[in-house]
Formats: structure tokens, sequence, C-alpha cells
């Protein structure tokens, strides 16, 4: 289960070469940017940047919680790992200008982990730092619980959802959740490098199964693939299979 | 109101503590009390976007339906804890509903006013914040549950483990959890039916890992219940 330490080292080790100010990050979701002006020049003394290679781990389950990410520019998978060792479910998805490793009463320690599904670039705020920022800015806290309830609901869904659903809808679900999060590029492609693996991991199957749940939709003319690329073609159809849970 | 001041103190409610006396005066003016019989309704899906429900005692289940109307309960809200975020946020759809589970009371507040407190203090607005992601965790930890290679033993040991951290009292080496649910909604919070929590819980009262009685448990050995679960141990009848 739990590996715990080595997030302090590895915070000092992929500190990036030069870090973006919040004043000049380019991130227009990001919470940090719903406080007063003055208080964005001073957030820039007190975060700590790190820049994560595809693979590399944000925090992992049972490392202690000392305070919130924000994702400045990439993708992340929050894990939870099974009573099989090499098993893991991914219970969410982040990406630009969400939030990792916020606390609950009682979770001193990560009940979960966080590994970048791509090159991703993280602000890390401190408790401490996290409270002056509370303090003196409202609409920040607000705009973070109200995110939270968003995903909050989201995971409800899912929970609720996975529990009825056959397999071949719950990969169909998992691949909407990642159009969802991630989105799609302008040639309707998946906007994100995900692995049969990583999507048996959301929906919790197996690779196989989720490659035949894709050869399926693509004979219906809903995707298209070309290597491990999925491009949607008919959106609306995917939508159509699982519409009773939307 | 001396009432309902009386009772936040006895309660020891963490946002309590952090509220200035004149914050703490507004609170007051503005609660009211609000008692609910076993199995009634705190609020339906649509009237709950302006008022705030604080349980002071009691068990509260949050649920939402399934398309075919059955329940899911999504959060059993104990003494101590808000039970809803949504009239706060004022989410565009109010679906989820909350009935208690044994007698409770609460107190309902109006939301404008737990909005304009967490705008005032940022203590309160922490505390807040951290019920609400406290919530969020324990939720993605049991969507965690729903992976096939999950077996139902691991699933009703990490139920009886989350009960236990709400609601559970050490007596001696035991822990006695009071939960107030029925086998039947204790599945539904683990999405199994009632005849597999019943046959996993009569196996581990038959091995004397725990006791139960219609809406209690009674856990003997945390460390062995524990061990049980991750498959490190088989039951041999004692």
């Amino acid at each position: 289960m739990g590996r715990r330490g080595g997030n302090t080292t590895r915070q000092i080790r992929l500190m990036p070469r030069k870090k973006i100010k919040c004043g000049e990050c380019t991130n227009a979701q990001c919470f940090v940017k719903r406080c007063n002006f003055d208080f964005i020049t001073s957030i820039d003394d007190k975060k700590n940047q790190l820049v994560l290679k595809k693979g590399q781990p944000v925090f992992q389950e049972g490392d202690h919680v000392f305070g919130i990410y924000f994702i400045q520019k990439g993708k992340v998978k929050v894990v939870s790992s099974t009573s099989q060792e090499d098993v893991q479910q991914i219970v969410r998805l982040a990406t630009d200008g969400h939030l990792l490793g916020h606390r609950g009463y009682g979770n001193e320690t990560y009940p979960i982990g966080a590994i970048a599904m791509d090159e991703t670039k993280v602000c890390f705020i401190d408790n401490n730092n996290l409270l002056e920022i509370f303090k003196a800015n409202f609409d920040f806290v607000y705009a973070i619980m109200m995110f939270y309830s968003t995903e909050l609901r989201k995971s409800e869904d899912r929970t609720k959802n996975f529990g009825r659903m056959t397999v071949n809808e719950k990969v169909i679900f998992s691949l909407l959740y990642l159009i969802d999060t991630f989105g799609l590029d302008s040639n309707n492609l998946f906007n994100a490098v995900v692995s049969r693996q990583e999507i048996a991991d959301i929906a919790g199957t197996n690779a196989d199964q989720v490659s035949r749940t894709i050869s399926q939709l693509r004979d219906l003319g809903h995707i298209s693939t070309k290597g491990s690329a999925i491009l949607v073609n008919d959106l609306d159809g995917l939508k159509s299979v699982v519409r009773k849970y939307l | 109101m001396t009432e309902i001041r009386e009772i936040l103190q006895q309660n020891e409610a963490p946002f309590w503590k952090v509220l200035t006396e004149s914050q703490q005066r507004q609170f007051v003016d503005n609660a009211r009390i609000q008692t609910t019989e076993t199995r009634q309704s705190v609020y339906e899906p649509s009237n709950a976007i302006h008022v705030m429900h604080y349980v002071v005692s009691g068990r509260v289940k949050v649920c939402r339906h399934f398309g075919d109307l059955r329940e899911m309960i999504v959060d059993l809200v104990p003494d101590g804890k808000f039970v809803s975020f949504q009239p706060i946020l004022q989410m565009p759809d109010q679906i989820e509903y909350a009935d208690s589970v044994m007698a409770s009371t609460m107190l309902q507040v109006n939301a404008t006013l737990i909005k304009d407190l967490m705008n005032e203090n940022a203590k309160f607005s922490l505390v807040m914040f951290e019920q609400l992601a406290n919530r969020h965790n324990k939720v993605n930890r049991k969507l965690s549950l729903v992976h096939p290679t999950v077996l139902i033993r691991q699933q009703i040991v990490f139920l009886i483990l989350e009960l236990a951290e709400s609601f559970g009292r050490q007596v001696g080496y035991e822990i006695v959890i009071e939960h107030g649910l029925s086998q039947r909604e204790m599945a539904s919070m683990i999405h199994r039916t009632r005849q597999s929590v019943t046959g996993i819980l009569r196996q581990l009262k038959n091995v004397n890992i725990i006791n139960y009685t219609r809406k209690s448990i009674l856990v003997r050995d945390v460390d062995q219940l524990k061990r049980w679960g991750d498959g490190e141990e088989t039951l041999h009848a004692k």
C-alpha cells in the first residue's frame, strides 16, 4: 500500500530552472487568479514549482499531506491501489487549473496517489500559506469549494453508475470521462495519450476488454483508431450508448 | 436561543470555536432547531437550496436515486458535521436528498449567513473546506472499491472501518459502532446485495472478529479484521 517519505527530496530534485510567476502565468483557469492582485504577487514567494515527467508521481499513497498542488499545465491521474500490487484504479483525472492533494479531516497522509500522464507543471502551496490565502481571498475559497463540489458529483456519478453498468458501458463511460476532462483537439483526436491499460484502470477492467470495446465502437463508426490514438467520429453516437446514465 | 448556544458548546462543534463572539451571536439568532424521527426526511431533492443543516445528534444519510428509484447512500453524516454544501454553492440542480437513520437533532441555518461568515472568517472557511474535501476523499476511496479485483470482503472491511472512523467508540480493545443502518443500507453504500453483506458479517461473527446487532457493530479485533480484509489471514472458528 503506502510508500512513505521521499516527497521533500522529490520536490527539490524537480524544481524547474526558472520559476513562472503567477502574474505571468497564462493559465486563466488557475484558482490563484481569483485572489486579489496584490496577493497574487505575494504568492510567488510562497509557492514551489515542480516539473514532472510522464509517469513521475506528484505524491504517493501514504505520503504526508503538507499542502495543495495546482496544475499549471499537464495531465495527472489520481490512483488508488487495490489488493493486487500491480493493479491500480484511476479514481480521478485532472488537468490545467485543477487541484490535487487537498486534505480532509483526519487525513494526515494521502489515501491516494497522483501520477503525471504527460509532462506536467504543478505549483505547490503548503498548508500554512494556504491559510494565509484563505484569510484574504474569499473568492478563491469559494471557487475551490465549487470545484470540489463539482468533482464530488462526478465521482459520485461514477461510483453510482459503475455499480450497475456492463463492462462495455464502463469502457464507453470512461472514454467520455477522458473527453470531458482532457477534451478533443481540432481533428477530434483525444487530447491525451492514454494507453488501453489506463482506460482499463479508469473503467475497472482489463486492457483486453478495452480493446474489444474499442473495436466494437470502431465497427459502429463512432470512433477510429491509429495505434493508441483514438479519433472520435460521432460523439453523440458514443453518448447514446450510455445515455441512460448521463 | 440560549438553547442553541448551549447545544453548540456541548457539541464542541469545530466551526463554533473559530467564530468570534459576534459571529456566534449571528449564528444563534439565525439558527432553527429541527428534530426528525428515524427514517424521516431531512430535505427533499428540491427544497434545500437556501438552508444548511448541521447535525447536533443522530445520523443523517445523504442519498441519490438510481434511474429505477433504488437508493444509493453517498454519505452518512455523523453529529458535528454539515449535511450538504450544495446550498452555499448554489449548485444548479439539487439531486441529493437526506433522511435521518435514527432520531436526530439538527440546526437549520440560512446558507447566505454561512457564506457571509466564510467571507469574514478564514478559519471558518477552512473548517468548511476541509469538511467538503473530506467527503470528496471518501467518495474517491469508495470509487476505488468498484474495481472487479476488489473482493466483497475487502469492501465490507472498508465499510466497517469507515463506519468506525465516523461513529466508532473505543471500549478497551474493542470498537463499538452505533451506525444506525440496516444491512440493506450498508449494502447500498458499497453497491452489493443485502444477502452478500449479511453472509460476510455472519462469517466474521462466527469467528468472533465482530459481533453485531440490528443497528450496531462491535469490532472485537480491528487488526485481525484488517488482516483478513487484506487476505493475509483466513478465518477459523473459535
